[in-house]
């Protein structure tokens, strides 16, 4: 038993990566635009069938494939933002409608691969082979290939945040966006990179997640809606907390799965989330907004 | 908002009309198909106007309504597999039990505010739905669904034909309940009471006027009448299976509030009516249906926002010049 639980502890370790990655592009999205972008499924499959394409139709390295679905599907991001999620800001009830519009696009996305690439599933290129033993857990190469690509994404994005112009901007935003634009920053710029960063992420994640499982039309949908319980448990916005909540959430799923089954996996994380915000409204990690009357 | 002044004249009696024109229709027709496509029509039609009733007037942004559409049917098809008691005796007790689990439901997600709201009662879904398709034991007939519960027996009593129409009047009957209850529920105070919520939470508030308390009251009433509609079309069709929850599907109920107009009285049976004529020439392209379904969502929430009814009011008042009618509520606000 403890070699097995030390296992699923590892796996788990390896999947929460890849959730931190997901759940970050969307705690992003939320916390500067207060915008829930149910598309981020879809565009990590997007992301996964780019990395796909590039090696199997292009012919290109497989190793090239990382860097080039993050690229394509920044630009995505970019025209999503411009067509779609950008006029729609500030509307009446632009809340709702962003995450209604958000999910029709995911669903014309996803409706979209399956007529192209059809229902069967398609392993990821982007994987190395081979594995070894320590202390009796089976690493594979793939998970330590999963592991730096997750682990230098999130620092590059930690430096990015904390000490890039842009990335200042970014958190200014969230935090205060009127200041903010009274301080000199474009929000529509800073809105359009998020989008294209977060979309970047989106896809990170959907070739690392499908290295691991497979390429799908609708594979990117239970992982996203884990990212977006994720998301919940640390707070909305809070990027510190989503990470805390990834790895405590992640892990927790592996071991509930060991010891209980797959298929309570999802409820029993659902049951911790209501009691979670049963007492903390605002998730684990989260400040509660405070609302002028 | 005088917009909200009862309506006058040919304004109170178009409903009836309507009722009138469909109750006339078996007469009309002995299209098998078609009926069942208005019965289809009358079910869809009364979860959009009480989903509305959730989503535009409470303000709640929930996604539940869908899957508790599916567990009305599948309580009268686990209680008439299992414990042999017919569909017309589970009818009530299924909305009961709908009522029920969406109070249970609300209980906790009605603490929160508008996307947590959102994704968790989507999570709800997920997890009903996941464990209902992951059943092995049969309890709910895991990814193969239940049928054979029987039917309300009008079979014995009309023949082939008039079960048909009988269940087209039975759903009939069921939708026009559903939206009087709906637009007493907007006239009532309650309906008052969310509109001082939505012009100002804090002074609504201040007056006494429990947001939480009558988010929850509409969310199990409502819940009552869509577990009422579940029961029915789940025996109508004489099986339920998990692809009853399908997204495409919920997405295409939501696109039909959101091409009728959000929060407006007639707008989600309008949306109801235009989207299934675009679901019906999809039918012989079924692979494009959820893209299109998607897209229009889309565009729509893009370019008219407030939906279809918003934009016939507006038209009406510019023909005939004057203000009441039958402008929408959200549309004064």
């Amino acid at each position: 038993m403890g070699a097995a639980l030390i296992q699923t502890i590892y796996s788990g370790l390896v999947l929460s990566s890849i959730y931190a990655l997901m759940a970050v592009g969307l705690t992003l999205i939320f916390g500067a635009l207060r915008v829930l972008n149910l598309a981020h499924g879809a565009l990590m499959m997007m992301g996964a069938y780019v990395s796909w394409l590039s090696a199997e139709w292009l012919g290109l390295p497989v190793f090239l494939g990382l860097p080039i679905s993050f690229l394509v599907m920044m630009l995505v991001g970019f025209v999503m933002y411009r067509l779609m999620i950008g006029p729609m800001i500030g509307k009446p009830n632009w809340e709702t409608n962003t995450f209604i519009a958000t999910s029709g696009l995911a669903l014309a996305l996803e409706s979209f691969a399956l007529l192209v690439f059809g229902p069967r599933n398609q392993p990821q290129p982007f994987s190395i082979d081979g594995s070894f033993q320590l202390i009796g857990v089976t690493v594979s190469y793939q998970d330590i290939l999963i592991l730096v690509v997750a682990a230098s994404a999130l620092i590059l994005m930690e430096r990015f945040l904390s000490h890039s112009r842009s990335g200042l901007a970014i958190r200014a935003t969230a935090q205060q966006p009127d200041a903010a634009q009274l301080m000199g920053v474009r929000q529509d710029h800073i809105f359009l990179l998020v989008l294209g960063v977060s979309s970047g992420l989106a896809a990170l994640s959907g070739v690392l997640l499908s290295s691991i499982y497979f390429i799908a039309p609708t594979f990117g949908f239970h992982p996203m809606l884990k990212s977006f319980i994720i998301c919940i448990f640390g707070g909305l916005g809070n990027i510190r907390g989503t990470l805390y909540a990834a790895f405590i959430i992640g892990i927790t799923e592996s071991v509930v799965s060991l010891f209980l089954g797959v298929r309570y996996a999802l409820p029993i994380m659902f049951g911790l989330i209501i009691i979670v915000l049963i007492f903390r409204p605002a998730g684990l990690f989260g400040q509660r907004e405070v609302v002028r009357l | 908002m005088m917009a909200m002044a009862d309506q006058k004249g040919l304004g109170r009696l178009w409903p009836l009309l309507f009722v009138a024109g469909f109750a006339a229709l078996p007469w009309l027709t002995d299209d098998r198909y078609f009926l069942d496509l208005v019965i289809l029509f009358f079910v869809w039609s009364l979860i959009v106007t009480q989903w509305n009733l959730v989503l535009g007037q409470a303000g709640i942004f929930s996604l539940v309504q869908f899957a508790i559409f599916n567990l009305g049917g599948y309580f009268t098809a686990v209680v008439g597999v299992h414990l042999d008691i017919g569909p017309a005796w589970s009818f009530l007790p299924a909305g009961l039990f709908c009522a029920l689990f969406g109070f249970l439901v609300g209980l906790p997600c009605l603490r929160l505010r508008g996307p947590y709201v959102a994704l968790l009662t989507l999570a709800t879904s997920s997890v009903v739905l996941l464990l209902i398709s992951a059943d092995t034991s049969g309890f709910t007939g895991g990814g193969y669904g239940l049928y054979g519960f029987g039917d309300y027996g009008f079979r014995d009593l009309f023949g082939s034909f008039g079960k048909l129409v009988a269940h087209y009047y039975f759903a009939l009957i069921l939708l026009v309940l559903a939206c009087w209850v709906a637009i007493k529920v907007m006239k009532s105070p309650l309906g008052l009471a969310f509109r001082a919520l939505r012009d100002s939470e804090g002074y609504a508030g201040a007056v006494g006027i429990s947001r939480y308390r009558y988010q929850l009251l509409v969310f199990t009433l409502t819940s009552f009448f869509i577990g009422l509609a579940g029961s029915f079309y789940g025996t109508h069709l004489g099986l339920v299976d998990p692809t009853g929850f399908d997204f495409g599907t919920l997405m295409l109920l939501l696109a039909m509030i959101v091409v009728g107009g959000t929060g407006t009285r007639w707008g989600p049976i309008l949306g109801c009516a235009l989207l299934m004529v675009l679901n019906e020439f999809m039918r012989e392209i079924p692979q494009w249906r959820d893209m299109a379904v998607g897209g229009t969502v889309v565009v729509f929430l893009l370019l008219w926002p407030r939906g279809i009814a918003d934009g016939l009011a507006r038209l009406f008042r510019l023909i005939t010049g004057r203000r009441s009618g039958t402008t929408p509520a959200s549309a004064s606000t």
